[in-house]
């Protein structure tokens, strides 16, 4: 018969499960963005209450872990973009068309940041439009083409990564308190137009 | 969490013919089955794993004590298999076996859960890289300090917006609150309180305010309390009062440029932005005024004899008493 197992052995054990899986488990937590309160709308997702008093546990420690600056609730809303609106993620080597509105705010920006999160290298490449710098039509709409070739109108190269995100940040906006009004009509679309092999 | 700890226990307990021998194992599996004191057993255990049952069973265990009584002695050990035939269940057998080792694998889960939520709830406070213990050297700073120009200037922030610049100031409220003083402009400017650890507990725009200037004093609720008390009728504070739940924390000001060229004025309003903390009892310029005061406060709470109507109505009471030789108890 085998020696039954003995009960240091067994502790030892149930102790290397719960370090070993606790420990793996929250920083994978953490890794990411948190888990809860996502507020997504076509391929638009925020975190709201992230900038709230009432932000969760999870939120926190990932806000700390990164040391983030939330936009609070009274001050805006940033919505982030990795995929487009058919829900195909973001590649650099496509072309992609954004527009044409956006929720009310007293001013907005839309930035490009490559796969780590960073800017543009350059200071002479545009990151990113405000609302008081982009060309509109004349009915107020606006296009941007974000893409690897120079486009007419507005325009934003792709990083160099293969992967890229969107940053669109409403400032001083009153949908921030009530984001369920939110809906994916009231915030721009990103359409792919065609990809560089 | 008790009940699939206690089954395996119960059980060889309750067994009465279970005979004493079973020592070698039962009281094993008995300690560690106790679900709660899961933390002890390893205590115990780990010092002596090798010589295994005979200290265990004998010195602490106390699940164990029912057994010992009639099983310590015993020394020489049934195999297995007479343990097989003597108990009835074989199923309990493979408890002691199989099932300690999933009970071992549950308990573990278990723990994991434990480690996870507290290193979750612990990781703003222990973060040794988060906004505030970033912004610690600002706390002695007058004016905001700037933490992320417009542009593609160097930042900690992740993310930044290259069309906005954002100064922060963090402070402490142990010594007193915190005013903040901010020049409104033609920018979209903001200003949000976090608290350490993380949470936004207030944040206002510049539409809030008042001829181009926008004054908050942070502090506590005991500080907003006493200022409160401070308060004259005739001239009430204009300033924007934020009680902060914790002592600890930092502002949060952003000004956004609609064109690049308006970027360095962004930068420039955002490090304009004043923090400054406020002595002792917070409220400087309502004490001035205090002339006016003595009339109304005199008359409910003063009725002693000593007609030394102080200024504040209440506290200077203990002072008074003295006087009084009637009352040798002052309360």
């Amino acid at each position: 018969m085998p020696k039954p197992l003995s009960s240091a052995a067994l502790v030892v054990y149930a102790f290397a499960i719960a370090l070993g899986l606790g420990v793996t488990a929250t920083l994978s937590a953490v890794e990411g963005d948190p888990p809860f309160g996502a507020l997504s709308v076509g391929p638009w997702v925020g975190w709201p209450q992230v900038g709230s008093r009432t932000a969760d546990p999870y939120a926190r420690a990932i806000a700390a872990r990164r040391a983030e600056l939330p936009l609070a609730v009274g001050e805006g809303l940033a919505l982030r973009a990795t995929q487009d609106s058919a829900g195909q993620a973001l590649d650099s080597r496509c072309a992609y068309r954004i527009g044409a509105v956006t929720p009310q705010a007293r001013l907005w920006t839309l930035t490009v940041y490559d796969g780590a999160g960073r800017l543009r290298t350059s200071d002479l490449e545009r990151s990113g439009y405000t609302s008081g710098e982009i060309l509109r039509e004349p009915d107020g709409r606006f296009w941007l083409s974000v893409g690897p070739s120079a486009r007419p109108g507005n325009w934003l190269k792709t990083p160099a990564t293969e992967r890229f995100s969107l940053i669109l940040r409403l400032y001083d906006t009153p949908v921030a308190a009530t984001s369920s009004a939110l809906n994916a009509e009231a915030l721009p679309k990103i359409e792919r137009l065609d990809c560089e092999a | 969490m008790s009940d699939p700890g206690r089954a395996p226990g119960d059980l060889q307990i309750a067994d009465p013919d279970a005979p004493a021998p079973a020592g070698p194992t039962m009281p094993k599996a008995a300690a560690f089955a106790a679900p709660a004191a899961a933390r002890q057993t390893s205590a115990e255990a780990a010092p002596a794993p090798p010589v295994g049952a005979e200290p265990a069973s004998a010195a602490p265990a106390p699940e164990a004590k029912p057994k010992r009584g009639r099983g310590a002695p015993p020394a020489e050990q049934p195999s297995l298999e007479e343990r097989l035939q003597r108990r009835v269940p074989v199923v309990g057998h493979a408890m002691s076996e199989r099932a300690r080792f999933l009970l071992a694998t549950l308990c573990g889960l278990v723990l994991a859960v434990a480690v996870h939520i507290v290193m979750v709830l612990a990781m703003p406070r222990l973060a040794t890289q988060d906004a505030f213990s970033r912004l610690r050297g600002t706390m002695e700073a007058e004016t905001a300090v700037l933490i992320a120009g417009t542009g593609r200037a160097e930042t900690w922030i992740p993310l930044p917006d290259p069309a906005s610049a954002v100064a922060a100031c963090a402070y402490d409220l142990t010594e007193g609150p915190v005013r903040i003083s901010a020049r409104t402009g033609p920018l979209v400017q903001s200003i949000s309180f976090h608290n350490r650890g993380g949470g936004v507990f207030y944040a206002v725009t510049d539409r809030a305010a008042v001829r181009g200037q926008l004054e908050l004093v942070v502090m506590t609720r005991r500080q907003y309390e006493e200022a409160l008390a401070a308060e004259e009728q005739d001239a009430p504070s204009r300033d924007v009062r934020v009680v902060a739940p914790r002592r600890e924390g930092f502002m949060v000001v952003r000004a956004v440029a609609p064109s690049p060229s308006l970027r360095p004025q962004a930068e420039e309003a955002v490090r304009a932005v004043g923090c400054i903390a406020e002595g002792e009892g917070g409220m400087a310029e309502p004490t001035p005024p205090t002339p006016p005061t003595p009339a109304p406060p005199a008359a409910p709470p003063v009725a002693a004899p000593p007609p030394a109507a102080g200024p504040p109505a209440a506290r200077p009471a203990p002072a008074q008493t003295p006087p009084r030789p009637g009352q040798p108890a002052p309360r």
